[in-house]
């Protein structure tokens, strides 16, 4: 276990700068999740983190120790890739001793170390296969396997469910968190689900074009995001977001081009207009229009057997609510909504910020 | 399903009686032929039974066994440095991203000019008196040395000239199997803490030895017909030093007109040959991983 401090760091290709001096502090034994749309450099994050990827500026310690000039096999790291990337030349057993046989280990001590890897992810049967005679799942297994066997300071995750059908990703991503809790080795772990991320992570970051946006716990997150990207990035189905006008001399009101007008949670005094996000679980149907209602016209009702989710428009407005209670609508009827004022959360229009 | 069978049988019988006319058949006549004294009488070939003498007479015939070893000797030879240069060159150029297409295009030129082109630009290069060789030989301190025409040499100056027709051809091989090795495993292995050299050992060669063996089948079966360029630079000479088996078949069937005796000596060189593939794919099989 180990702690990784990232300070300042950066990452040019050529002129283009892709992470802009990232600031992170992980704490020994997180779980720590890196989130963000493709694109956004949490993979090359990550590889800079592995030393697969040089690190333009800035400093980065694992375990205290900078770590930016050291070759990736010393930094006391081990990845487990999207792919997997296991040798197709070897057996599971073979590959995940690999590195220990690289290391100058017996093939007795070999055989022991894995044992205990292979116990604790059910591996047993398939050590003799090579990795084109195993499963997704298996395969996911031996590549966690190799990944454990080197009892690393620090594992490093790069979108590794992302290669398996629903299912599977569902029990391997409890697996996963099974084993983090056995183990307890610093993880930084990449997705661009944000299922995974809230569920997986002690914390997560959310990083846009090369920025973080926030960092916090799972539920820190989804209920304060300090933006509206992090409102809309956590959560499915995603936040509604309303531009709405604040009228004169109502500061608490905000009203929406229809007339529509939702009740504040407080005064935004000085404000001509606010961004208001609404999650589809605070969304409630109500029978009749009235103060600080929403009336939509249904587009599309998709029930999903737990939930039902709503499809709604309102004006050049979409809006998704999602309800535990079948409901009884028809495409092309007028419905009327309501939250709580409390479950809103408000956006400066111009900066995005949380206000 | 009756009708089925039928037209699988009936659309692949125009190319199995192509491939039998072509293939099998000559072979069959060449191992009658084998058998056999043909004499002209009469503008009229003439098929004489003589068994298994042309197969008896193959040990005793000191230009056969010189064309078999010296073939051995520059097949072997040849192969083996075309295939680690050319392993090599794939190694050098894949990671070359600046002017790739030209460093290709330049390494790939050889391949492409005829054997008997190649064959008398070396000549000249090997000529005793103006070759360029010599004059370099001469240039740096040293004296003029008879490339072709010292017995002792001229097997190892057409070897040369065979290392450098047929490098590229390995080169090409080895240069897209190398570059159809998944990434990823290159950078599990420098997390596993790899060396460079543990990387070729342990994870290049393992999983290139497919293309490695085929290419060596492939360069094995046409190293063992090499004819035009060793035709052109020494006939076979000096003496039989560089006598190569195509050469000596070429040689008893059509210039000494003894066919019969030439056919068993083909279908021995066919039989040495296969004996090769045979062992080499067995090798193949046991150590590549998705043979």
């Amino acid at each position: 276990m180990a702690t990784v401090e990232l300070k300042g760091v950066s990452k040019r290709f050529g002129a283009v700068e892709v992470i802009h001096s990232v600031d992170l502090s992980i704490r020994e034994g997180e779980f720590l999740v890196l989130v963000g749309p493709s694109g956004c450099g949490k993979s090359t994050l990550l590889r800079m983190i592995s030393g697969l990827e040089t690190i333009s500026s800035g400093d980065l310690f694992i375990g205290g120790k900078r770590v930016n000039d050291v070759p990736a096999r010393d930094r006391g790291i081990s990845m487990v890739f999207q792919s997997y990337a296991l040798y197709p030349h070897m057996t599971s057993a073979q590959n995940m001793s690999f590195a220990l046989k690289l290391a100058g280990k017996s093939p007795d001590e070999q055989a022991e170390r894995i044992k205990p890897a292979a116990g604790v992810l059910g591996l047993g049967d398939y050590l003799d296969r090579f990795p084109r005679e195993l499963s997704g799942g298996q395969r996911q297994r031996v590549a966690m396997g190799r990944a454990i066997v080197r009892e690393p300071e620090v594992f490093l995750f790069d979108e590794p469910l992302s290669n398996l059908d629903a299912k599977l990703r569902v029990r391997m991503r409890a697996e996963l968190k099974e084993l983090h809790q056995k183990l307890k080795t610093t993880t930084v772990y990449v997705t661009h689900d944000q299922i995974e991320a809230m569920t997986l992570a002690d914390r997560i970051v959310v990083l846009r074009d090369g920025v973080i946006e926030q960092v916090g716990a799972p539920l820190e997150l989804y209920d304060n995001p300090a933006n509206r990207f992090v409102g809309s990035f956590l959560g499915s189905p995603a936040m509604n977001f309303f531009e709405l006008s604040i009228p004169d001399g109502t500061p608490d009101r905000a009203r929406f081009a229809d007339g529509d007008s939702l009740q504040l949670p407080r005064e935004l005094g000085g404000r001509s207009s606010v961004t208001v996000g609404v999650r589809p679980e605070s969304l409630e149907l109500v029978s009749e229009a009235g103060d600080g209602t929403i009336s939509a016209e249904v587009a599309v009702i998709e029930p999903t057997g737990s939930e039902t989710e709503l499809f709604l428009r309102k004006g050049k407005d979409q809006i998704i609510a999602s309800f535990r209670d079948r409901i009884d609508v028809r495409p092309g009827e007028i419905v009327h909504l309501e939250a709580n004022p409390a479950k809103y959360h408000l956006f400066d229009t111009t900066t995005e910020l949380a206000i | 399903m009756k009708s089925d069978t039928f037209w699988r049988y009936a659309t692949l019988a125009p190319a199995v009686i192509l491939f039998v006319l072509l293939t099998i058949l000559p072979l069959f006549n060449l191992l009658a032929l084998s058998f056999h004294d043909v004499e002209w009488l009469n503008r009229e070939a003439v098929w004489e039974w003589v068994g298994g003498r042309n197969y008896a007479k193959l040990p005793e015939d000191t230009l056969f066994n010189a064309g078999i070893l010296n073939t051995i000797i520059f097949a072997v030879l040849a192969v083996a440095f075309q295939m680690v240069l050319g392993f090599w060159l794939a190694l050098m150029t894949t990671r070359v991203t600046r002017l790739r297409v030209f460093y290709r295009a330049v390494f790939i030129l050889p391949i492409l000019v005829p054997g008997i082109i190649i064959g008398a630009i070396w000549k000249l290069m090997y000529s005793y008196d103006f070759g360029v060789i010599n004059q370099a030989v001469v240039l740096f301190g040293g004296n003029p040395v008879d490339w072709l025409g010292n017995p002792r040499l001229a097997l190892m100056s057409v070897i040369i000239v065979d290392v450098w027709h047929w490098t590229p051809f390995c080169f090409l091989l080895m240069l897209a199997s190398l570059e159809s090795l998944p990434q990823d495993i290159f950078e599990a292995a420098e997390i596993d803490g790899a060396s460079k050299g543990q990387v070729l050992r342990y994870i290049i060669l393992p999983l290139m030895m497919p293309a490695i063996i085929v290419t060596f089948i492939f360069r094995m079966i046409l190293a063992f017909k090499v004819f035009d360029e060793i035709y052109l630079l020494t006939g076979g000479g000096p003496g039989t030093s560089t006598e190569v088996i195509s050469f000596t078949i070429y040689r008893r069937f059509f210039t000494e007109d003894q066919s019969g005796y030439g056919s068993a000596m083909s279908l021995a060189t066919i039989a040495v040959i296969a004996t090769m593939i045979i062992l080499a794919s067995r090798f193949a099989t046991k150590k590549g991983p998705d043979a």
